[in-house]
């Protein structure tokens, strides 16, 4: 049966906990080491799948699951990644119109100011 | 006649004729997996935003200058030591083990109490630090708003997730026991420590 659960152990548990700790000393680590954002961005984007994948297979028994099940579960990030990509056109790199108001409606400057691009032509 | 019988039989086997779950669990943990996946959405879309609101502001305050990294790395410690004891009780449950299980669960809650308990203080450090729904002192009027909406959907989760426990819990001490009940929670309780492992990377870290 595909959940039969009967290989997973008190101990398997212990050994991916201990994963996770390490992994998570790992991408706070990350966290304070300067280095480049964009670096920075795919060590933490890589520690975090790679922590969800332990969680998702040992922890939520995935490992036992029929592919499709496992493929459904991670829908939801594929359109996350979808979504994050969509939205990164209107950010500042790319639209140098963006303004940022403050709460008392001073503008805050953006990296896209005097990048005056005309585009097309 | 026999024929068609064969034909029926062939087609119920098969896994979307309708004989058999096509995904290989019961009812039950299917529907868990699909809200499990709703949600996981809904939390998409806020980590979405916030990634948005964070390309388009040319500042963003260092986390570590406004929270207590000690605090949130033990909270995440907390969090994914209570996953792990929550496997342990879904294993405990399968075997038989009614009294194991229990005391996994219960020790599960208090992880889940401790982890709540740190977040009403951190949230009212950062409430009396100033911080609202609408502005904060920290000048990026979308940090405290993301703050307050991330973190309070996966508290209302981690709350939530509480009351299941505990509701399973004690009809498991009462001699009202599934092992399915147990597995469906605890699906529901990795889900809240996956959330955080995301909140965590991106909110507090990057």
């Amino acid at each position: 049966m595909a959940h039969d659960h009967g290989h997973t152990g008190n101990r398997q548990y212990f050994t991916t906990w201990v994963w996770l700790l390490v992994m998570t000393m790992f991408a706070l680590t990350i966290g304070y080491v300067s280095m480049p954002e964009a670096l920075k961005a795919v060590l933490l984007v890589g520690t975090t799948l790679a922590k969800i994948i332990l969680i998702g297979r040992i922890f939520m028994h995935l490992k036992f699951e029929k592919m499709n099940l496992v493929m459904l579960t991670f829908s939801p990030l594929l359109l996350a990644v979808i979504m994050y990509f969509m939205t990164r056109m209107e950010t500042r790199m790319q639209d140098p119109t963006h303004v940022v108001l403050t709460h008392q409606g001073e503008v805050i400057p953006t990296g896209a100011e005097g990048h005056e691009e005309e585009h097309g032509k | 006649m026999d024929a068609s019988i064969a034909e029926q039989q062939r087609i119920l086997a098969s896994d979307w004729g309708g004989g058999k779950s096509p995904f290989g669990t019961d009812w039950a943990k299917f529907m868990m997996w699909i809200f499990i996946i709703s949600d996981a959405l809904t939390f998409a879309g806020f980590l979405v935003a916030y990634g948005f609101m964070r390309s388009i502001s040319p500042v963003w305050p260092k986390q570590s200058t406004v929270f207590s990294m000690p605090l949130i790395t033990f909270m995440t410690f907390d969090l994914i030591s209570s996953s792990a004891v929550m496997a342990m009780a879904v294993g405990a449950a399968q075997s038989g083990n009614v009294k194991a299980a229990v005391k996994y669960l219960w020790l599960t809650i208090l992880g889940g109490a401790i982890f709540i308990g740190c977040q009403v203080y951190e949230w009212s450090h950062f409430i009396e630090h100033g911080a609202r729904l609408n502005h904060n002192p920290w000048g990026v009027p979308q940090f405290a708003a993301s703050f307050f909406v991330i973190t309070g959907f996966h508290g209302f989760h981690v709350l939530t997730g509480l009351t299941i426990l505990a509701v399973v819990a004690i009809r498991a001490a009462m001699g009202k026991y599934s092992s399915t009940s147990v597995e469906n929670a605890g699906l529901y309780w990795h889900f809240v420590d996956v959330v955080w492992v995301f909140v965590f990377a991106f909110f507090y870290l990057l």
